[in-house]
């Protein structure tokens, strides 16, 4: 059997013990990960972005969790036969070969070759091109998509997507950003004034909501991406965010104050018409769609402290879902799974971490994903396979990653402001 | 400086009744008393409370009170109105800061029964503890206690509008207990 499929067979159990309970095994499959080599060829050596791109690639392949990358020293011609027994001596069983043309200061063109060293053959030979080099971190996550693909392994698509996220500049103002995960690619697409909590409309990624305080009042805003055609959804005294948009688009839950009391409504984005999901008297936020969004999971301070509780939609009762920790500020969600941010102590004297918790509404089982620093603002990626989240430590803001069936977890440093909301 | 001994009485007197600092700043640590000489200087060129601007420290006998005013610009007139603090991860009033609400009252009132058209607005304020979302909230919570002071008061609810601006828009960035306590606080504005 070849090390292709006996990979497949892997990462398929893996995948079926996600789905049938959060308990899963985490084991080492140290020996069973492909190794990789990845090199820029004689050609695109003196390229400053070659090296970078390479990177990219390398740091892709390590986050997927499906192979693990060598560095020899080996560098070959691209259109050239390489020289493979030579790293099939060294164990290795696949090697990535980058080219990279540029044809004027903003064109960039990256040609890539894989070949099977076991199998003594190219089996992959793409081309990417982009008007504008500053993309350069797409193309190398596309390539990493690509190589990934050869493998059968279950999908890394969301390494191509676009990343939201508002930072703090200065008092009362942040602005919205767009970028790759990595946060290597950056753009600005909001600016002026506070402007927070920004949230994709749809997987398209074409669209996205904020909250903006240019007026009176708060005011939700859907702003399109590539007409730059901005759109007033609604607005609250207050204060009013987007929490999360229904599977079919149609729904969003508001946070939102039209009494000055903070609580939960869902928005009909087609019929205009909002239905108040909370009542209580003290702070209900952050509501999250559940169980084909029958449910909304939110938090809440009912019990003198914020915690993780689930509303159904139509019904009255409120069901506590987190009965571990203090304060439980933050949840994101993703079919019967909940992950939410718990500060460890109860006041400001301690040491103040926050870790993320994975739990399941179909079980007690509780598992802590996080160790130090503070973890907040969970997501959940759309196959649910990754989360999502903000580190802030010793001062510095992080973007997270935790590859929840790879028991890994990564960080990408921002190099200015503070991260205040993200989402993917 | 009869007036400054009248402000620095009159807090002693409050922080006495309440049994700890009335503002942002109580200690009478070491690192307070290391101030001293820096705070007396503060203390001599301070001037009466009414014209106090944002961040002015009083020296009180060998304990600092940290004092944040919001100055509003009514009629050619500058309006002071005191912030309000609040507890963490709380917003309810302490006796003291709802004694600071009703001097804010006090003041607020005959302007509102004056110029009906001058409306209050109260921003909400959290420190950097909380997710965001969560923190936007306690801050609007926080605005809503003191409405609810004032309204009980005797301002019309409809005089008073509400925002939270969560964690992001502190007085202070240091990472202390001083500089959160600092930042969990209502502001209030007066808009003509």
């Amino acid at each position: 059997m070849s090390y292709k499929k006996i990979i497949l067979i892997y990462l398929l159990m893996i995948s079926y013990m996600y789905a049938i309970d959060a308990k899963m095994e985490i084991v080492n499959r140290g020996k069973n990960i492909p190794t990789i080599q990845i090199s820029v060829s004689s050609e695109s050596q003196k390229l400053p972005l070659a090296q970078k791109i390479k990177n990219i690639i390398k740091k892709d392949l390590s986050v997927s969790g499906h192979f693990q990358s060598v560095d020899k020293k080996f560098v070959e011609y691209f259109n050239a036969a390489p020289k493979l027994d030579k790293l099939k001596k060294d164990n290795v069983d696949l090697f990535l070969n980058l080219h990279i043309e540029m044809t004027n200061s903003e064109d960039i063109i990256v040609n890539m070759k894989l070949y099977d060293v076991n199998q003594d053959e190219i089996v992959l030979y793409k081309s990417y091109s982009s008007s504008s080099k500053q993309k350069y971190p797409f193309i190398s996550h596309k390539i990493s998509i690509e190589v990934n693909k050869y493998l059968n392994a279950p999908t890394i698509e969301w390494m191509d997507k676009l990343v939201i996220f508002s930072r703090y500049k200065n008092a009362k103002e942040s602005e919205v950003v767009i970028s790759d995960y990595t946060l290597t690619y950056q753009k600005v697409v909001v600016k002026g004034g506070l402007n927070i909590f920004p949230k994709w409309t749809n997987s398209n990624q074409e669209s996205f909501y904020y909250t903006s305080y240019s007026g009176f009042k708060p005011i939700l805003k859907k702003q399109n991406l590539y007409n730059q055609n901005i759109e007033n959804i609604h607005s609250s005294n207050g204060m009013i965010v987007c929490s999360d948009i229904s599977a079919k688009d149609s729904k969003i839950i508001l946070t939102m104050a039209p009494n000055d009391q903070p609580d939960i409504y869902i928005y009909d984005y087609k019929t205009k018409i909002k239905t108040r999901l909370t009542k209580y008297k003290g702070i209900d936020v952050g509501g999250s769609f559940v169980e084909d969004d029958t449910k909304v999971v939110f938090v809440s301070d009912r019990l003198k402290y914020p915690n993780i509780f689930a509303k159904t939609i139509g019904q009255k009762g409120v069901e506590r879902l987190v009965y571990h920790g203090k304060n439980n500020s933050q949840c994101t969600t993703f079919d019967d799974y909940v992950v939410y941010s718990s500060r460890e102590t109860d006041n400001e004297f301690g040491r103040n971490s926050f870790n993320l918790y994975l739990i399941s509404t179909q079980s007690d089982f509780v598992r802590r994903l996080t160790t130090t620093g503070r973890n907040q603002f969970p997501k959940f990626s759309k196959d649910g396979d990754s989360i999502l989240f903000i580190k802030s430590y010793k001062g510095k803001s992080y973007l997270g990653i935790i590859r929840v069936n790879y028991n890994k977890s990564f960080l990408f440093p921002l190099k200015s402001g503070k991260l205040q909301s993200i989402d993917w | 400086m009869k007036k400054i001994s009248l402000i620095v009485a009159s807090t002693l007197v409050m922080l006495l009744v309440s049994g700890c600092s009335t503002k942002d700043v109580g200690y009478d640590d070491g690192s307070a008393k290391q101030e001293s000489s820096a705070e007396e200087q503060v203390q001599r060129d301070i001037q009466p409370e009414t014209s106090l601007v944002e961040g002015d420290k009083v020296s009180i006998g060998d304990k600092l009170a940290y004092i944040n005013v919001v100055t509003s610009n009514i009629d050619g007139k500058d309006i002071s109105l005191r912030s309000v603090h609040f507890a963490f991860d709380k917003y309810n009033l302490t006796d003291t800061m709802r004694a600071i609400e009703k001097e804010n009252y006090e003041i607020i009132s005959p302007l509102v029964s004056d110029n009906a058209s001058i409306k209050i607005k109260l921003e909400g304020n959290c420190d950097e503890w909380g997710t965001d979302e969560y923190n936007y909230a306690l801050g609007l919570k926080r605005a809503k206690t003191v409405k609810d002071a004032l309204v009980s008061d005797g301002i019309s609810a409809d005089k008073i509008t509400l925002i939270s601006f969560g964690e992001s828009n502190p007085l202070c960035t240091d990472k202390s207990e001083m500089c959160w306590k600092k930042n969990r606080r209502v502001d209030h504005k007066l808009l003509p």
